[in-house]
């Protein structure tokens, strides 16, 4: 049935990065989940069905969190409230994190080569630099639709014009990351 | 400038200018009045007649109260921080009330019902990505709809001499990506996000016609703790509540998780979703060819676009060009729900529905879950500030504050449906089957 095998993909996939993601030494919150998911769709082409809007805070789609939520309910992973600084939360791996995983996969083993190098390119950022680099993508992707000149300092005064607390130079570097990953030419450029 | 009064069912007045009149008296905006708010939900709910006309003027108002507020509170952090001015905020005050007006003005007939039978973006369209089908959504149409339509009243209005607003300004809150986004963009939240003035309106709105009161919460007290702020995390600037107001945001999320429940995922109303959307397909298959709404994509079709409206169906079905489905409608013989899961079904339930769904698949006329629908509800989490103005403020999800909203889940229920007058026999042939199989 194809709604539950698209819902088995999505409870997959979350408790897959959860299990690769979750023991880099930084903290794996809903923040970097929703990111995660938006550079697989919308980089790596793996059809996941969430449908992205950029905010201030960055891409963001509300579907990204139900799901999220309903793999905690399932007992896929557990997210747990940080009790200090950020105030955000920690995603971990619970008792059927693995089963899910074995749910799903074809679907994970149909897309692992983008899965996994989104986990070696990305694993390990915080969420304050997987939404800088997300919105960096979401705008340069932007440009391409609506076939406007892209350079380096356009993008980065418009992600500053949403984002005024990065510096230039923390969004130049975030670009040029971008580039050596070879993220652009993956959008099409 | 002259200022206008309309009473209203939730605010008891609604204000307005010569110039936002203009817009409001526009044909294309009067055509909100035809298209209900929530479609066939007077099957269920009679009293749910109540148009997107009311619910525009109201998200305007209530937009309005939100940012007149945050203004008040959070002055210094808007020109401090993001480094408004005056002029600048006046400014978008304008620009938010125009997007807040203009919403929902691209809306097909019976609101979200019609949301299927959108086009496909096809291929040269900016939108288009090779590989992926992607349809036109309503905002899509209210983007084009504004800027064919609405153009010259807003932009050569004696009064935008003073503002110099473009329709993109508008339309860029409403997910415009044809506009580079600018700092103006943290107004979107207002209009579409977990605190959005659109949800806030049609919760109480429904909740008034509908004679419930699932959807009430303490509006003026959201209105008096609703804030922005900097998220430490991220470095995004958001829509907050105040500390002080995180029970009012608890009771926003109760209010839209009831709501979900007992209205917009009632399974007759359900029903009647997938009844409009069959027979309005119908329609179109017939004068569209497609079988679907014209393309956002000339002031032509756009026009033919907006030429239908709940009257233009109505009267269609009733002519009998609504196909079986549409003498559904007529008869109130709507298809039943024959099996069902739990809200928040386990993976064994979910198991049992696919095992019912593959077992009697010829009998079904359609299966149903919140993935299908435009309302969905979970966890809501709406961010509070803590200690605002303070050097040591901060943002916590609602979820870590409040015990009911961390207890909450996203409701993922399945249903399955027959005809009328077949519903009962398989009903019985499904018991009998999952007995069979324990």
């Amino acid at each position: 049935m194809k709604v539950l095998n698209e819902l088995w993909n999505r409870v997959g996939l979350i408790s897959k990065l959860t299990k690769e993601l979750s023991h880099t030494g930084t903290q794996l919150g809903k923040t970097a989940m929703m990111k995660y998911m938006y550079i697989l769709q919308e980089v790596f082409d793996v059809p996941l069905g969430y449908k992205f809007s950029l905010y201030t805070y960055g891409p963001y789609c509300s579907d990204v969190l139900l799901d999220l939520d309903y793999t905690e309910t399932l007992g896929g992973v557990r997210i747990n409230p940080v009790d200090a600084g950020t105030g955000g939360y920690n995603i971990k791996m619970s008792k059927k994190t693995n089963e899910y995983i074995k749910k799903s996969q074809n679907f994970l083993a149909e897309y692992s080569e983008s899965i996994n190098t989104v986990i070696k390119l990305f694993g390990g950022k915080t969420a304050k630099e997987l939404e800088l680099r997300s919105t960096i993508i979401y705008l340069y992707k932007t440009y391409l639709q609506n076939i406007w000149e892209i350079s380096r300092d356009e993008i980065a005064k418009n992600v500053q014009e949403l984002k005024p607390y990065f510096s230039i130079e923390e969004i130049h570097d975030a670009y040029d990351e971008l580039n050596r990953m070879r993220i652009f030419e993956k959008l099409g450029c | 400038m002259n200022v206008y009064e309309s009473r209203d069912v939730i605010y008891g007045f609604i204000t307005f200018d010569d110039w936002e009149r203009e817009v409001i008296n526009h044909p294309v905006f009067q055509r909100l009045r035809r298209i209900k708010q929530l479609s066939l939900t007077d099957m269920v709910y009679p009293g749910a007649n109540h148009t997107r006309f009311e619910h525009s003027l109201g998200v305007m108002h209530l937009a309005t109260l939100f940012f007149d507020n945050i203004l008040i509170k959070r002055r210094q952090f808007l020109e401090k921080e993001l480094r408004f001015d005056e002029a600048g905020l006046r400014r978008d005050r304008r620009i938010l009330r125009f997007a807040a007006l203009l919403h929902d003005i691209g809306h097909s007939p019976f609101s979200h019902a019609g949301e299927e039978l959108m086009p496909y973006i096809p291929k040269g369209h900016p939108k288009y990505e090779e590989g992926k089908d992607k349809r036109f959504s309503h905002e899509d149409y209210s983007i084009a709809i504004i800027k064919a339509f609405f153009r010259d009243i807003i932009e050569e209005h004696e009064e935008n001499e003073n503002y110099n607003i473009k329709v993109e300004d508008i339309t860029a809150l409403l997910g415009d990506e044809t506009v580079k986004p600018k700092r103006s963009l943290i107004w979107k939240n207002i209009i579409s996000s977990q605190l959005d003035a659109d949800r806030a309106d049609y919760l109480l709105r429904d909740s008034t016609h509908l004679g419930i009161r699932y959807g009430i919460y303490d509006k003026d007290r959201l209105v008096n703790t609703v804030s922005i702020a900097k998220d430490q995390e991220t470095y995004g600037t958001n829509l907050v509540v105040e500390e002080g107001g995180w029970h009012v945001a608890e009771s926003l999320v109760i209010a839209r998780y009831q709501m979900f429940t007992q209205v917009y995922f009632h399974k007759t109303r359900r029903a009647y979703d997938h009844h409009i959307e069959s027979a309005i397909k119908a329609i179109l298959q017939e004068n569209e060819k497609s079988g679907f709404f014209p393309l956002p994509d000339s002031e032509e079709n756009l026009k033919k676009y907006i030429d239908y409206d709940d009257w233009k169906i109505y009267g269609l079905i009733k002519e009998g060009m609504g196909g079986d489905d549409g003498e559904v409608i007529l008869k109130r013989i709507h298809d039943k729900c024959v099996y069902e899961t739990g809200e928040v079904p386990d993976e064994d339930e979910l198991k049992r529905f696919e095992d019912v769904w593959n077992e009697f698949r010829d009998e079904i006329s359609f299966d149903d879950s919140p993935d299908k629908s435009w309302y969905k509800t979970g966890k809501e989490d709406i961010l509070i500030l803590c200690n605002p103005n303070n050097e040591d403020e901060q943002l916590k999800p609602l979820s870590s504050i409040s015990s009911i909203v961390r207890a909450m889940q996203p409701i993922k229920q399945k249903r399955l449906y027959a005809r009328n007058g077949e519903s009962g026999a398989l009903r019985k042939k499904i018991r009998a089957y999952l007995e069979g199989k324990k």
